[in-house]
């Protein structure tokens, strides 16, 4: 699962979001690494709602203005949690050998 | 909900969004314009008028991206796609090559082959011209034969004259047609003039000629164009047609593709030809040659040839009638197709 992948159902955990929610969203979890763009964006959500990991909730219309809002569905929030998990060990086999690494000056 | 929340912006911003959004397709505009730009309106900074360069460079390279995007885990989709891809390019060929044999120079009368075949023999018995349409790869071509009065053909002398007469004049070579019915030396050139190739034959007094149409230096260029814009235009009407997601366009689709893939096999084939084969041969090798009406071959894969009636006009037949299917498979479905409708609040 690429980056802006993860990011997006992340996102999207919690609570439904709407388009710019999620960009704001996914700037904060990647505390300013990833700034997604509409375009980019919405590219993503069709991609992520063809392999039915993401759905539209529900939607709001205002004068030619349109949130639509989007939510993890359990299929998602299943891989969502398999890529944490898969991340998790990871970093820990990261830490693992760190912890191991020969100190300079003392070998 | 109160509409406060929802962004203000400048008229002018929104119209230049809503123009930038032509560069989507239409199925994308229909499903995500309206929300695309209510969130480049929510992140515009307060009081800009126009859309930043930035925003104007994503949108035009995501819309074009949009384009070539096939819908994803539909590899039926993708294997639609690169056949399209394919026979696009066939076809662009063929038309770029056939656009191209606008500007080749004609090929001459009898009497024009008359008067080469004259100069080619010196003095000449009963010339006998005659036009022959030839087979796809080789093209038409005037063809003729003569003897020289009362004396062998001297080729040595038959090339000044054609030098002086304006042709450039290729190396005498020993020929070796062992057909030929009269037993002697024989000898052989090529010559160009005015975009013709003439294949200039003698043996003993009688001496052969046949001038081709030789083509010119635009002919492989616009081959490569039309490939790379046929190649473009295939894909893009495969993403067109899968983002359709409609049974009964895939159908067409696919009647399209199997229409088609006997003359755009044997397009490729010629497309190979043109640019493998040395520009001097037998005549100028064009692309589009092989749909031009004959009998001599059929269009597709030798295996294909007893699939249907032995018509000269089988190639461009199967061409015109899978464009029609083509053109049919974008008529029979909806631009947009219909998704499942989330419930919708409208906000006062």
């Amino acid at each position: 699962m690429q980056e802006p992948t993860f990011l997006i159902l992340t996102a999207l955990a919690a609570r439904p979001l709407h388009g710019y929610g999620i960009i704001q969203a996914v700037q904060t979890l990647s505390t300013g690494e990833v700034k997604m763009r509409p375009g980019t964006l919405y590219g993503a959500l069709d991609r992520l709602t063809d392999q039915d990991l993401i759905a539209v909730e529900r939607e709001e219309a205002v004068e030619g203005r349109l949130r639509r809002y989007y939510r993890l569905t359990d299929h998602g929030a299943a891989a969502l949690s398999t890529e944490a998990a898969r991340l998790r060990r990871r970093a820990e086999t990261a830490e693992t050998q760190l912890r191991g690494r020969a100190i300079p000056g003392l070998a | 909900m109160s509409t406060s929340d929802w962004p203000q912006a400048e008229p002018a911003l929104e119209r230049a969004y809503r123009r930038l959004l032509y560069v989507y397709p239409h199925s994308y505009r229909h499903r995500h314009g309206t929300e695309l730009v209510t969130t480049l309106l929510e992140m515009a900074e307060p009081g800009r008028t126009r859309p930043a360069a930035a925003d104007v460079r994503h949108m035009i390279i995501t819309g074009v991206a949009q384009r070539f995007r096939l819908p994803s885990g539909r590899p039926l989709a993708t294997a639609a796609a690169v056949l399209a891809l394919l026979g696009g390019a066939a076809l662009g060929a063929a038309g770029t090559s056939w656009a191209a044999a606008q500007t080749f120079a004609a090929l001459p009368t009898e009497a024009r082959g008359a008067q080469i075949l004259t100069l080619l023999a010196g003095t000449p018995t009963t010339i006998d011209v005659n036009t022959y349409y030839g087979t796809p790869d080789t093209g038409a071509s005037v063809s003729g034969t003569t003897s020289v009065r009362r004396a062998a053909w001297d080729p040595a002398a038959a090339r000044d004259r054609l030098t002086a007469d304006g042709w450039q004049v290729g190396p005498l070579r020993d020929t070796d047609r062992l057909d030929a019915p009269v037993p002697g030396p024989e000898h052989g050139f090529q010559a160009t003039r005015d975009g013709l190739l003439l294949t200039a034959h003698g043996e003993s007094d009688v001496v052969t000629a046949t001038v081709h149409v030789a083509g010119n230096t635009l002919l492989r260029p616009a081959v490569a164009t039309g490939l790379l814009l046929g190649a473009v235009s295939g894909w893009l009407f495969a993403g067109a047609v899968a983002r359709r997601r409609s049974r009964l366009a895939a159908l067409f689709a696919a009647g399209t593709l199997t229409v088609l893939f006997a003359p755009v096999w044997s397009l490729s084939a010629a497309t190979v030809t043109v640019f493998t084969e040395p520009p001097f041969g037998t005549g100028v090798r064009t692309v589009h040659s092989v749909l031009q009406p004959g009998s001599f071959w059929p269009p597709g894969p030798a295996w294909m040839s007893g699939l249907w009636p032995s018509t000269p006009w089988a190639g461009i037949g199967l061409v015109a009638f899978g464009l029609l299917l083509a053109a049919a498979t974008i008529a029979v479905s909806p631009a947009c197709p219909d998704r499942p409708a989330p419930s919708r609040e409208v906000a006062l």
